[in-house]
């Protein structure tokens, strides 16, 4: 899920919490007993948005990498960096020990990068130069390099998507993936990547009985920061603030702040990448559910949506009382019947979007620049 | 007689409206004071009548007109980092008329959805708005814990140490969070001590605004080597899709609203909340397609929906100026049981306030003020872009800011406190440049209204000035 569906989803789940609710009212309502101006609200919206926070702003610059590839935004040599990129590949499989190869985008100019695709064959490795693209990740047309725009590197290793070293506690996932997905599709070839704006990417490799090397995107991403136990450990000061500053209700600023951090790793474990959930108990980071991809527009949305309903329904409910309607009626007209028109809307669309052939044209065709009349 | 009076209110208000907003690097809330100013000296030429009609032209020619500066003559260049705006991108690129047509077109949409959307104000635009006062303190805690958190590092992060990589990702987020700092402490400074006697109170907020919004910029662009082409293209027809204006919608009216709700939320962090809301640009991604083309080994197909967004951004923020400074406004007159004194926010409604009140009937008024007005305004944009687009390549920008500076700052000097005016915009022309040189998001520096805003609904507001020992 994207970070604002995290903040809003954690943001309801604690205004289910009727003291919390009526604490944040204000003191000037007075028919509420118990409002207290408090900020308490605050803390399920930061500690919902702790966990990416922590691995995008923190997290990612203690994953030092063996091998770097920062391509020359004026001369950038796709052969070169093919050959350091299989020497990463190589060493884990020589060595037996991991290894990591960081990638940086091309930044040609204030708003432009030049993109770049990294290809993978069973036994090679092929980055290809793309067009000029803006920050909106759209291409330029006639903007891609001449001649031949790729390199390409052999591997003495087998790169696979899918670890078999599983835990026990990816092996309670993968039982409950497959009681409600029903059995996983067998394992593709790893997907390309396209990198392109803003930052870079980073992939780990590690060598596996079988002899394949083990391909890890983003190794620092959804580890130690996405646990259940760090979340507690995260909010003890929470608890020992609230206290020592003698505030009312003081146990409650510690458990909302633990209930955001949960539901954001709740909501993660629907996506392909789960979390190290025990850590610093339990250390492997488990697969996900695979019910939806994070970027899923649908999901966000409907979520963001759903979170702000509720929110708006539990304040009503717990302090201000201004809505004269049964709950199921509120729920049916403002939440059911908006989320069915929009996931109507939506499917039409989608359907639309997809059935639109695709130019056949090698170059895009620059339907954004310039439809002069 | 009445009608025609207000109707010749409504034109000569739209015309200097326009011709406010002509003037580079204005803030709303300026140009709202400016208008108070103006007011008051014409205060026994304006009918009591006409005074809302008058100023609602005004914000509505606003809205419409001061796409044209935004466009043509922002500052933005190679220093901003990955955040060039859609319209600078496009002017750069010759299309600064279709920039300024299509965000044009977004605020007619604007205006008709404002219009449509007339029973949801009545029928439950009041309920979120009584559910939601007594809850206003967090939910702008909230806004300000987001806006804060989702500043994405524009760095790499390259360095051989962790903390190399972090100080050349962060820049910015550091930068942001700095000015985010500064102004709620010069906001708490002010609202605890304010610097103008209270009959002009609302004066205390020029030349913090000046020095925040417009004098940086000023001085961006008389440093800045950016060069734009003066020769501009111009279209015969509005080069978009209907498609656009339906997906431009949804975050136009999220955003808007918001921003129209909110104290001290500005169109921008609002777009920023209904953009993180409402993108569906994954509807349809990217895909690796087969090449034909022996010198690459795969083609990277990218959808027309990626294209769009660029479209989307301008017409939806086009609906969200429309919903923030005219429905801000326009909510004033939305008299129910529920809001009997209306639900009107923004800077007009604060400096209006003392001088004139909503009654029923006003609103349908009102909403023939802004059909009216904003048929002038349209047709006054689409010629001032064609006179601007001739002038282009004679205009010496630096020369216009140049002006437009020692105008501003005759403004602060003679109706911002004089010398503590100056000093209050030296002061925060300082903290308003640390967005410009390290690229992160300007509207940081409305936190000189958020924090005290957010902490004084609370009742916080004295135990911080004790705090702070201002009082």
């Amino acid at each position: 899920m994207k970070g604002f569906t995290h903040f809003m989803s954690a943001v309801a789940a604690a205004t289910f919490i009727p003291e919390v609710v009526r604490m944040s009212t204000s003191s000037r309502l007075d028919s509420v007993e118990g409002a207290a101006n408090s900020f308490i609200m605050l803390l399920p919206g930061i500690f919902g948005l702790l966990p990416d926070f922590m691995d995008f702003k923190l997290g990612q610059f203690f994953s030092i990498a063996e091998y770097e590839i920062d391509p020359d935004p004026l001369n950038p040599n796709p052969q070169e960096m093919t050959d350091i990129f299989a020497k990463a590949v190589n060493q884990a499989g020589d060595t037996g020990k991991d290894t990591r190869v960081q990638l940086f985008p091309i930044q040609l100019g204030a708003s432009l990068w030049r993109q770049y695709n990294i290809i993978f064959e069973p036994r090679a490795v092929v980055i290809q130069f793309n067009e000029i693209v803006k920050t909106s990740q759209c291409p330029i047309y006639g903007t891609a390099p001449e001649g031949k725009r790729y390199g390409r590197t052999e591997l003495k290793y087998e790169l696979k998507a899918r670890t078999n070293e599983i835990c026990w506690m990816n092996k309670a996932i993968q039982w409950l993936r497959h009681k409600i997905k029903g059995p996983d599709h067998p394992p593709g070839p790893v997907k390309p990547s396209t990198l392109d704006i803003l930052s870079g990417t980073q992939f780990a490799f590690h060598k596996e009985s079988d002899g394949k090397i083990y391909f890890n995107w983003l190794p620092w991403h959804r580890t130690w920061s996405h646990s259940y136990v760090f979340g507690v450990i995260l909010s003890i000061p929470v608890f020992i603030g609230a206290y020592l500053f003698g505030l009312y209700n003081w146990w409650l600023y510690g458990l909302v702040a633990i209930l955001g951090f949960w539901v954001h790793l709740t909501e993660d474990m629907t996506g392909h990448i789960g979390g190290a959930l025990f850590w610093p108990l339990h250390m492997p980071r488990s697969e996900g559910l695979e019910l939806f991809k994070a970027s899923d527009p649908r999901t966000n949305f409907s979520l963001d949506y759903t979170a702000i309903v509720l929110i708006l329904w539990n304040i009503d409910r717990y302090s201000t009382k201004k809505i004269d309607m049964p709950g199921w009626l509120f729920l049916l007209v403002f939440l059911v019947i908006p989320l069915y028109i929009y996931f109507y809307v939506v499917a039409k669309i989608k359907k639309k979007l997809h059935s639109a052939p695709k130019p056949t044209m090698e170059e895009p065709d620059g339907s954004a620049e310039a439809i002069v009349d | 007689m009445e009608p025609l009076i207000i109707m010749i209110f409504v034109v000569f208000g739209t015309l200097l409206g326009g011709l406010l907003c002509m003037i580079p690097s204005l803030h709303i809330y300026n140009v709202a004071g400016i208008s108070l100013v103006i007011w008051l000296n014409l205060r026994n030429a304006i009918p009591y009548y006409a005074i809302a009609p008058f100023f609602m032209s005004m914000i509505v020619a606003y809205s419409f007109i001061n796409t044209i500066p935004m466009t043509f003559f922002s500052a933005a260049d190679e220093s901003a980092g990955a955040s060039i705006l859609p319209s600078v991108d496009m002017l750069k690129s010759k299309r600064g008329f279709d920039a300024t047509i299509m965000s044009g077109m977004g605020v007619f949409l604007g205006v008709i959805i404002l219009i449509l959307l007339t029973p949801f104000y009545y029928f439950i635009w009041t309920y979120i708005n009584i559910i939601c006062a007594p809850h206003l303190h967090w939910i702008l805690g909230l806004v300000i814990v987001f806006y804060i958190m989702s500043e994405w590092p524009k760095g790499a992060g390259r360095g051989d140490k962790w903390w190399k990589k972090f100080k050349d990702s962060w820049r910015n987020v550091f930068a942001g969070t700095c000015t985010f700092i500064l102004a709620s402490c010069v906001g708490l400074i002010v609202t605890t001590k304010p610097l103008a006697p209270p009959e002009m109170s609302f004066q205390n907020i020029m030349p913090i605004f000046l020095g925040f919004f417009a004098f940086p910029s000023i001085i961006q662009t008389l440093i800045s080597d950016a060069k734009f082409p003066s020769e501009q293209y111009q279209s015969k027809y509005v080069n978009c899709k209907w498609s656009d204006f339906g997906v431009a919608a949804l975050p136009g009216v999220i955003g808007g609203l918001i921003a129209a709700y909110l104290p001290a939320v500005t169109a921008g962090i609002g777009a920023i909340f209904a953009s993180h809301m409402t993108n569906h640009r994954n509807l349809q991604q990217a895909s690796f397609e087969k090449s034909k083309n022996k010198n690459t080994m795969v083609k990277l197909y990218t959808p027309e929906i990626y294209y769009q967004q660029e479209r989307v951004f301008l017409i939806g923020g086009g609906v969200t100026k429309v919903m923030y400074y005219i429905g801000a406004f326009l909510f004033l007159f939305v008299l129910t049981e529920l809001t009997p004194n209306g639900m009107g926010r923004g800077g007009l409604n604060v400096l209006l306030k003392p001088v004139f009140s909503p009654e029923h009937g006003d609103y349908p008024i009102m909403i023939g003020v802004i059909l009216f007005s904003a048929a002038i305004s349209l047709l006054l944009m689409i010629y001032l872009t064609y006179f601007v687009i001739k002038i282009l390549p004679k205009v010496n920008v630096k020369l216009v800011y140049s002006i437009v500076g020692v105008i501003l700052l005759f403004i602060v000097y003679f109706m911002g406190g004089k010398m503590m005016g100056l000093l209050v915009a030296a002061v925060t022309t300082c903290i308003g440049c640390i967005p410009v040189f390290f690229n992160c998001r300007r509207s940081h520096c409305m936190a000189v209204l958020l924090t005290p805003i957010a902490l004084n609904m609370a009742d916080y507001g004295d135990a911080i000035a004790q705090l702070l020992r201002l009082n």
